[in-house]
């Protein structure tokens, strides 16, 4: 032994080499960790330790090392696993009769002290195998690296696992698994839990592999524990999303929902392991959302609907976050979103539609052979009521937009999908309804007209904009253009419109919106009134110049329409007869002279029944300046040559001035009935005009004002029966023509098309104005081949040629 | 205080405010590369003792120098046995040429193998021609103690100092010295170094480059039949006869 001891201690660089002898040296090192584990390193020498492993690696006995340290790790590991863990192994949590049998409490105080030994007794291993690992670090950088073998670190890890967890007899793992489930399962039931103990439990799970390659997804934590807490967890949350579907409302659904999940979340971050986040929420998801989120939004009464109807944000956000941790799309929201919305919208259609329809009929009512100007008058008023209801149904629509863009932003996250949703609804309503494109251009005129006084410029715009809003979803938009062609046009003959800058503003917001071709029309008219303006001046200054033919007593103002761009109908002098008094007759003749000459193959029509007078008249001794109609200030003149005191029945003044019968009867109405601007009498008095009645000036009349305006009833009104029925037709008229148009354009172009192609080309092409009736495009191609600008490819029934 | 450019520590006159001298953050060739603390750590550290050598030499080192160098020595240095509780460590198998020369380097980067007397005849080479095997030895020799304690910096320093030194050196038949130390190094390294180790590969083929020389010494026979892990590198490095052998002239048909 002595001779032995002198022989490797002395460092020798003889041809001999040094002899280890591999029994010696490990009886050191294995007293060494023995006493390692006895918690007894404070007496050992780490550099004999290190020097002795040294010495064995380097002379060869590498494996014989590796292989002993196994081995005594082995053996002191099951020594701790009948000694230490055995005695509290909780059986009955394993056997699984743990519902009845043992209380809770009990359950958790043999379930914690069992966790707290393997916690300690992994600790315990992990503390000595840092030691180990330690001293043996020459067998590890040298030995293992050069054979490729696990760490001697990783390698008795693996014993724990063997020797520990995996016991052939006592199954500690599996008991450890049920243990920590059960506990968790306390928790999510109320109770309070050592969570710490949890984690150290779940840490060593972590730092444990299935192999010694510890590859991260082959944790022993993920291989044994997670995938029965997993399918536990999907027991339990059936259980509990049936449950509670049971017992509670929507919104208290959605707060439980978000509760677990938050619980989970913070469950996998303090007590288990983060890598089970996903996977557990995953459960969540899938029981308690998936399942049943149809349900809940269904739920009478507290549901979807409710919370819509109620504005409640704050559910409507929980909702909104539920769907989306399930689905991206969001759909079954979208959908039973948007079917409430449709169904307020048809709400709003509805309860707009039925007053209207009850009262249009009963104008209808009253007959229609001969139109009484009771009738006229009447229908005059639906119009106007009308124009209020439009106005209405385009602030409730505005509200419900408004309220729906609330949820929208403050419960759904301005999500894209939804919004979306929430357009193709609005779209959907606003075109079921066939008024809107009418209703929603008197919204702007009346805004255009009145309701922009004194209103900032940023203020304006937000009227206008919300008008543009609903514009957006109006398919049609060519009835819309019709309609906001003639609101324009009444607008600027009148005079009435606020400004133009917010009329201009509107027009551009159209062009940004559909373009120029939409707009063009609207824009030529404010060209027309400029040119007019001028061409008035000039005439004016013409006028004077050339004195002999210019009456002092009458002054000329002209507003040359462009036929094309206004919607003012036929035309002809014969739509509209007047028999103009002889001073206005030669200020017309004057000027027809004058634009003719300098515009020669224009032909113009006048239009008394749009133009407007100022007359100057004397009621006791006071003079007044009546601001009238053209076909009022023809009445008025009437009147001027008579004696006073004498008078003219309807008839008499229908033969004067030959004024249609509709349009006398309205001017007169204004001039006899309207109670500040009677500047006639009528006989018998009463609040309609009749064929019978006798007109008289009224002597009496008096003002405080010194001008008066004599206003025809109004200016701006939803149209009657009467004239949407015009409408429609025009606008027919109008697609057709537009149709054949772009079919015409197509056939030039390809000379050669299908029908199917030929049909969705023009669908592509009218998209942006309209929705084109198939049946039309169908008849306007019949037409057109009727009228041979095309025919059917000869062998081949579905396809059309051009002919040139 | 620490210097402006680096972040280093100055060692300067702090009294005086005298401008510093010497910036003292470790540079790349420093040995303190791996953990990079800076000198005043190592000042206020404390001291180790190391015993070294069977005769237990008394040396003090740095105890954070010390740690600083490898986690292996940071282990010898800071544990919970007995070199943590004493601050004493012995070193039996060491000697003491060796720690001399580690602590060189440890505090300076660098170490010198030959003496100081034999480098101011440098000037004149040719006329005194040195005997290159004490030195060669010695860069063998922390070589393994690198290795040992896993010191990869000073471990590269020593295999280059090694292979730059031994370049020159020609082991001719004349020089029968030059031969028996070759053998000897040779032995040192199949001694003390793990046998997968790039130096002894090396020796194998400089041994196999001279195999006529060394074949005829006994020390290199001893040598071979005691280290069969050299011999089997060295016949990897032996070319055998350029022909095929012929049978003796007697059993030839």
């Amino acid at each position: 032994m002595n001779r032995s001891r002198g022989k490797i201690r002395p460092p020798r660089r003889g041809l001999a080499t040094d002899h280890v002898d591999f029994d010696e040296y490990w009886e050191v090192l294995a007293q060494s960790l023995r006493e390692i584990y006895a918690k007894n390193a404070s007496h050992l020498s780490f550099e004999e330790v290190y020097r002795n492993a040294y010495k064995l690696v380097l002379k060869k006995h590498g494996d014989r090392l590796y292989g002993n340290v196994k081995k005594l790790v082995g053996e002191h590991l099951q020594t701790v696993a009948v000694e230490d863990v055995k005695p509290l192994l909780p059986s009955s949590i394993v056997t699984g009769d743990v519902s009845f049998g043992t209380a809770t409490t009990e359950r958790r105080t043999v379930g914690t002290k069992f966790l707290e030994r393997l916690k300690f007794v992994w600790e315990d291993h992990q503390l000595c195998m840092g030691m180990m690992k330690e001293v043996l670090m020459y067998m590890d950088r040298v030995f293992c690296a050069d054979h490729k073998i696990p760490s001697i670190y990783v390698a008795c890890m693996g014993l724990f696992r063997d020797h520990i967890l995996r016991h052939p007899e006592y199954n500690i793992g599996n008991a450890l698994n049920s243990v920590i489930i059960d506990q968790v399962r306390m928790e999510r039931d109320g109770d309070i839990i050592n969570r710490a103990t949890i984690r150290a439990c779940v840490y060593m799970l972590e730092g444990l592999y299935e192999t010694e390659e510890e590859h991260e997804n082959q944790k022993v934590y993920l291989t044994s524990f997670e995938k029965n807490f997993i399918s536990a967890s999907e027991v339990f949350y059936q259980k509990e999303g049936e449950q509670l579907l049971r017992d509670c409302d929507a919104a208290t659904y959605l707060r439980k929902v978000d509760k677990r999940l938050k619980e989970e979340y913070s469950r996998c971050h303090d007590t288990l392991s983060v890598l089970t986040e996903p996977k557990i929420m995953r459960v969540v998801d899938q029981k308690l959302i998936e399942a049943n989120i149809n349900d809940v939004m269904e739920m009478e009464g507290s549901g979807l609907r409710f919370m819509l109807d109620n504005d409640r944000y704050e559910d409507l956000k929980l909702v909104y976050e539920l769907i989306s941790r399930v689905d991206s799309e969001k759909r079954s929201l979208k959908k039973k979103m948007c079917a409430r919305l449709v169904t307020m919208g048809k709400e709003i259609n509805r309860t707009i539609s039925t007053p209207q329809a009850s009262t249009a009929s009963g104008a209808d009512g009253t007959g229609d052979s001969s139109k009484s100007s009771a009738a006229v008058v009447s229908e005059e008023r639906v119009a106007n009521n009308i124009t209020l209801v439009a106005i209405r149904w385009v602030d409730e629509v505005l509200a419900l937009k408004d309220k729906y863009e609330n949820i929208w932003e403050r419960s759904f996250d301005k999500d894209k999908g939804i919004q979306a949703a929430m357009t193709r609804a609005f779209t959907d309503f606003i075109n079921d309804f066939d008024r809107s494109p009418e209703f929603i251009s008197l919204f702007i005129d009346e805004n255009l007209r009145k309701g922009l006084k004194g209103k900032t410029e940023s203020e304006v715009d937000a009227v206008l904009d919300k008008a543009l809003t609903l514009f957006r979803y109006i398919t049609d938009k060519d009835v819309f253009e019709r309609y906001y062609k003639k609101h324009l046009s009444r607008r600027l003959l009148m005079n009435r419109s606020v400004s133009h800058d917010a009329e201009k503003q509107m027009i551009g917001k159209f062009k940004m919106e559909v373009g120029f071709a939409f707009t063009g029309k609207f824009e030529g008219m404010f060209k027309d009134m400029n040119i007019s303006e001028e061409m008035t001046s000039e005439f004016k200054r013409a006028s004077q110049e050339s004195d002999s033919n210019y009456k002092k007593g009458v002054e000329l103002s002209v507003q040359i329409l462009t036929s094309t761009f206004w919607p003012v109908g036929g035309g002809g002098t014969n739509d509209h007869p007047c028999v103009y008094p002889p001073e206005i007759r030669a200020a017309r003749d004057s000027f027809t002279k004058y634009y003719l000459d300098r515009h020669s193959g224009r032909r113009l029509d006048w239009r008394p029944d749009m133009g407007t007078a100022d007359i100057r008249a004397t009621f006791k001794g006071k003079r007044h300046e009546l601001s009238v109609t053209t076909y009022g200030m023809v009445i008025l003149m009437a009147f001027s040559e008579l004696n006073p005191g004498d008078v003219l029945s309807f008839e008499e003044i229908h033969t004067i001035t030959s004024i249609p019968e509709q349009d006398l009867v309205r001017n007169l109405q204004a001039l006899a009935v309207a109670p500040k601007t009677r500047v006639l009498i009528k006989k018998p008095m009463s609040r309609d005009v009749r064929l019978t009645d006798v007109f008289a000036i009224n002597e009496e009349f008096s003002s405080k004002f010194m001008r008066i305006r004599i206003g025809v009833v109004a200016t701006n009104r939803a149209e009657t029966e009467q004239e949407r029925k015009d409408t429609d037709e025009k606008t027919e008229r109008y697609r057709g023509a537009t149709i054949e148009a772009a079919l015409v354009r197509i056939m030039k172009q390809r000379k050669l098309i299908s029908h199917t192609e030929l049909v969705n080309e023009v669908l592509t092409q009218m998209g942006s104005r309209f929705n084109p009736d198939l049946t039309m495009v169908k008849k306007r191609i019949e037409s057109l081949m009727e009228r041979e600008y095309m025919e059917r490819a000869e062998g081949e029934r579905q396809v059309y040629r051009y002919i040139y | 205080m620490e210097c402006e450019d680096c972040g280093g520590l100055y060692i300067g006159c702090e009294s005086c405010g005298s401008p510093p001298l010497v910036c003292s953050k470790p540079t790349a060739n420093s040995p303190t590369i791996k953990h990079s603390p800076v000198y005043k750590d190592f000042l206020f550290g404390g001291n180790v003792t190391l015993y070294v050598g069977p005769k237990r030499k008394r040396m003090e080192i740095h105890k954070k120098l010390l740690a600083s160098i490898s986690s292996e020595l940071d282990k010898h240095v800071n544990n919970d046995m007995r070199e943590g509780i004493e601050g004493k460590i012995y070193l039996p198998d060491e000697g003491e040429e060796v720690l001399t020369l580690f602590t060189e380097w440890a505090y300076t980067g660098d170490y010198a193998s030959k003496d100081d007397a034999l480098r101011a005849d440098r000037g004149n080479p040719k006329k005194l021609k040195q005997d290159p095997w004490p030195s060669l030895h010695k860069h063998l020799q922390l070589y393994a103690f690198a290795e040992k304690f896993n010191v990869p910096i000073l471990k590269r320093l020593a295999e280059s100092k090694f292979h730059i030194e031994i370049g020159p050196v020609s082991v001719e038949s004349n020089c029968s010295r030059n031969v028996s130390s070759l053998v000897k190094a040779i032995g040192y390294a199949c001694d003390n170094l793990p046998s997968s180790d790039p130096v002894l590969k090396f020796l194998a083929q400089y041994a196999a480059w001279r195999l006529e020389l060394l074949r005829e010494t006994a020390s290199f026979n001893d040598l071979v039949s005691s280290q069969p892990d050299f011999l089997k590198e060295l016949l990897m490095n032996v070319r055998g006869p350029k022909a095929k052998p012929k049978a003796p002239r007697k059993h030839r048909p």
